[in-house]
């Protein structure tokens, strides 16, 4: 009896042991998460880390000097390219380790092994839009390109360096989390990483909500909702006279427009259609030390840990200072001792989907003009934790991959039809080079040419340098495209829908120290269309950040960095001056209520600045969001449409307020734009006295808005829940949930000028480090950092935090 | 004894080291299951809710709150309490079968079986 329980006992506490060191369901292992020696507790910081340190890291061919700076900016000092992108990989490592593999993960479409089936859709789609395939690519022309290859494999061999010498309790604490090991990094995770990027700036597509939105629709109908140049444009390139070069020959258009089956619903994870970024550079005859200005922020979904990692590199080829993406090395954004350059994205369409119309069920073979291609399959296994493999079978066309959402049941039962996706990501280009380049060009022709090598994606580059030229150049891959190419689901069974060639480098958009003394650029289209011979697309952000930054630009003089500084915080909607004056002449003061009086008197006296602190914002915002739906609910069926951008929707309203478009066709009076927005005004108010009561504290436009930044893995509690911020989303400072910008920077180039910059996080990916959500508050602010441009690991002690000397062995 | 021993183990040795040392400890030393169990239970409670403290206070409780966070928002100061329950429970789990376990391997001294 007694051995009985001895048994027993002794398998309780067996198994109480086993339970807590294993993972149950998304619960971390328990006992060796909590576990104070070696779990999550290992992962708080406890000191403030100030020791200089020497590392022996094996495959370092030199000594590389490392000088990490008080706000935690790695600056490398090394000897030869190998050791430069080594080191930073390791540095990288150090702090990002985490948001890099899990970057790699989401891009291969591996989550699911390490979050179990709740992101097997997502999986499901990242392998279908073939970025895997994508990646290859890539690493196919990194292959030819030995100065790459060095730089990808070197970055690698440091990220691997710090991996390989982890323990189980050194591990982030996502990974303890989440209970695995990273794998070994590789220039392959790299190109993954940068695919990513290049998705997040290009993936989005309309074609299928234009296509069903075309349907509903005279053409003469089509055209005023969807114009093909969006109204009030301050275009990048301003001038409305021809380009002077000679275009390559322009593609045909087919006779009979191809009218679509729309047989896939659309694809599930468009990147936000907000993403949109602000630069400009002014030159010297208008700042007040005579020499340029650059600035730039460049907007995306921010979350912790941040976008961006700051870090300096030096060797005896470069010297730059600027944001990298964990995960990839060279710096992205960023200066020199000679230049400045800053990205807003082009938004031109570089993402085609074709209608595939297939033999019979099996999809092997699909129709191309008159005869039948056969596909090639790609398997996909995607492993899932806690259940079994899924295994997918992509289908390649010779466009690309069909994708096609999970679960989906063909509509025709012989026929079934999914898209092919044809997207310039695709392609085997090397796009690191052009930032292997950007980070040592020295001169207006360098950066020229490195620019030219940025495939995708594709970005409006300005420029200044320290001769005192501004530049812009609207770089990128861009189709020779006939008028209207790729604006609805293409035919993939005719030639004339596919791409033929690409504009040359020389033949993009671009300005060069222009009389009006400056150069900008927020997302809107590159040149006017009557001017531009090529068709860029049709969907570029609408004009109001744009007309903000040139119209203010155009205005000042004797410019210093600190004004271009409180213009990146600029939070005044052209919009809102445009249509809330219309707006408000609509309302029929006699017949408000209390509550409505105090909302419609805030607007009155409002200058259209989006202060956070202030309720007119909120009450205008409410207004126009219930009034648009309002105009075109009516119009457009439930489902998978297009609308009308907001600036037509403006337009209408101000020239033809009488218009059947503001006609309510579900009551029986004829409405006008002046009922509409007295019906939509009361809606408005009430929704918000709904949500928040009275008017108080809670009717602040911050509120409203309600900024965050959420964790990069969604975890609950590793993020920050609210932020308080001025701005908008069509402002200059354009913050909207938790989309804004990512990395601001001021470049002053005079030869005593100095950059700044910040980005709302700090550098520390670690959620355990006091630096993990450091300056989101003087991000939120607007206050920038001084960066520090160093020539010699000596020069300036004061910002030294500690010294990290890296030996081979 | 347990606290000790796991103290130094735990430097170098996974948690599991912990219910190990606490199995043993009380296989030599305990006086009863009871007394095992608590002792096991109260070394580990102690030596994981005071170095979790420790580390809680050294941190600004930063971890702690966002790790209370992902747990459905239970606050900070909770998660070094919770971390000794974890490690005491196991610990004073292994103890008691520690002590049952020697207890069968013990030459019965059972004064009622002896023959008058």
């Amino acid at each position: 009896m007694k051995f009985l329980y001895a048994f027993l006992s002794t398998a309780l506490a067996g198994a109480l042991a086993f339970v807590l060191s294993i993972s149950v369901g998304p619960l971390p292992p328990l006992a060796t998460f909590f576990d104070p020696f070696a779990g999550f507790w290992a992962n708080a910081e406890t000191s403030d880390g100030k020791k200089d340190r020497t590392l022996s890291l094996s495959g370092l061919t030199a000594p590389v000097q490392v000088v990490m700076d008080n706000r935690g900016v790695p600056h490398i000092f090394a000897q030869n390219a190998y050791d430069l992108y080594f080191a930073q990989g390791y540095a990288t490592a150090v702090d990002r380790l985490f948001q890099m593999e899990f970057g790699a993960r989401a891009a291969a479409g591996r989550l699911s092994e390490v979050l179990g089936d709740r992101t097997l859709a997502y999986d499901r789609y990242q392998r279908n839009i073939g970025m895997a395939w994508a990646a290859e690519n890539m690493m196919k022309a990194v292959e030819s390109d030995a100065a790459g290859k060095l730089v990808m494999e070197a970055y690698a061999d440091g990220v691997n360096a710090y991996i390989n010498q982890l323990r189980a309790r050194d591990l982030p604490v996502e990974f303890k989390l989440l209970n695995y090991r990273p794998e070994p990094w590789s220039a392959f995770k790299s190109a993954l990483v940068s695919k990513n990027m290049q998705y997040t700036l290009t993936g989005y597509s309309d074609e299928l909500p234009m296509s069903n939105s075309k349907m509903l629709f005279s053409a003469e109908d089509f055209d005023t909702l969807f114009p093909l140049y969006s109204p009030y444009q301050d275009p990048i390139v301003p001038d409305t006279t021809p380009f002077r070069f000679t275009p390559v020959p322009l593609p045909t258009a087919p006779e009979a427009t191809f009218q679509p089956k729309v047989a896939a619903p659309a694809p599930q994870f468009q990147p936000d259609k907000a993403n949109g970024s602000n630069n400009w550079a002014v030159h010297g005859s208008k700042t007040l030390s005579g020499y340029p200005i650059l600035s730039n922020d460049m907007h995306l979904g921010n979350t912790l840990p941040a976008i961006w990692y700051e870090v300096q590199l030096n060797s005896p080829e470069v010297n730059v200072y600027g944001v990298s993406i964990p995960g990839v090395p060279t710096v992205i954004v960023g200066f020199n001792e000679q230049i400045a350059w800053g990205f807003t994205n082009v938004g031109a369409d570089v993402m085609d989907w074709y209608e595939i119309t297939f033999k019979d069920a099996s999809r092997n073979e699909y129709q191309y003009e008159g005869a039948w291609l056969p596909v090639v399959n790609r398997e996909e296994i995607i492993r899932i934790k806690g259940k079994p493999v899924f295994a997918d079978t992509v289908k390649f066309t010779h466009h690309g991959p069909v994708a096609y959402k999970s679960g989906e049941s063909p509509m025709f039962e012989h026929i079934p039809a999914g898209h092919a996706l044809r997207w310039t990501a695709h392609g085997e280009e090397n796009v690191l080079q052009a930032f292997i380049k950007l980070n040592a060009a020295q001169n207006y022709e360098a950066y020229v040419e490195a620019v030219s090598f940025l495939a995708n994606p594709g970005q409006n580059i300005a420029y200044a340098d320290r001769a005192g030229n501004i530049a812009l150049y609207v770089t990128g891959k861009h189709p020779v495209r006939w008028k209207q190419q790729g604006r609805f689901v293409s035919d993939g069974s005719k030639k004339a829908y596919e791409w033929s060639s690409f504009i040359p480098h020389d033949q993009k958009p671009n300005l060069k120290n222009p009389a009006r003394g400056f150069v900008s650029s927020a997302n809107q289209f590159s040149a006017d269309p009557a001017a531009y011979p090529y068709y860029l697309g049709w969907d570029f952000a609408s004009y109001e950040r744009g007309s903000r930054i040139n119209q203010r630009l155009q205005e000042m003089n004797e410019i210093t960095a600190n004004d271009m500084r409180l213009l990146q915080m600029d939070a005044k909607s052209l919009h809102a001056q445009r249509m809330l004056p219309a707006l408000l002449d609509a309302v029929e003061i006699d017949s408000l209520t209390e509550v409505e009086t105090e909302a419609y008197l805030s607007l009155k006296g409002w200058d259209f600045v989006n202060r956070g602190e202030e309720m007119a914002p909120s009450v205008f915002n409410a207004w126009w969001s219930v009034f648009n739906s309002t105009v075109w609910s009516d119009e457009f069926p439930d489902g998978t449409y297009e609308w009308p951008s907001r600036p037509v929707t403006v337009k209408l309203a101000l020239e033809s307020p009488d218009s059947k478009w503001f006609d309510d066709k579900s009551t029986p009076a004829t409405e006008q734009f002046r009922d509409i927005a007295r019906i939509a005004f009361k809606k408005a108010i009430q929704n918000l006295e709904k949500n928040n009561g009275k008017p108080g504290p809670a009717w602040r436009w911050s509120k409203q808005k309600a900024y965050r930044l959420p964790n990069l893995a969604r975890l609950p509690g590793f993020g920050v829940d609210f932020l308080e911020t001025s701005g908008c989303s069509e402002c200059v400072n354009a913050t909207q949930d938790n989309h804004g910008p990512s990395w601001r920077m001021v470049v002053d180039l005079s030869p005593e000028g100095k950059a700044m910059g910040i980005y709302p996080g700090g550098q520390s990916g670690n959620p355990g480090s006091k630096n993990y959500e450091a300056d989101i508050k003087e991000w939120a602010a607007g206050h920038l950092h001084t960066l520090y441009l160093l020539r010699s690991p000596n020069e300036l002690p004061e910002i030294v935090h500690y010294s990290l000397l890296m030996k081979g062995n | 004894m347990i606290l000790l021993f796991s103290a130094i183990a735990q430097l170098v040795l996974p948690w599991w080291i912990v219910p190990v040392i606490a199995y043993g400890s009380a296989w030599v030393g305990s006086k009863s299951a009871g007394k095992a169990f608590l002792s096991g239970f109260l070394a580990i409670f102690l030596l994981w809710t005071g170095y979790a403290l420790w580390i809680y206070i050294n941190n600004d409780g930063i971890l702690a709150s966002r790790v209370g966070g992902l747990l459905g928002g239970l606050p900070g100061w909770l998660m070094p309490l919770i971390t000794g329950l974890l490690g005491g429970l196991a610990s004073g789990t292994a103890a008691f079968a520690g002590f049952v376990s020697a207890d069968a391997f013990r030459k019965p001294v059972a004064p009622d079986f002896r023959l008058p």
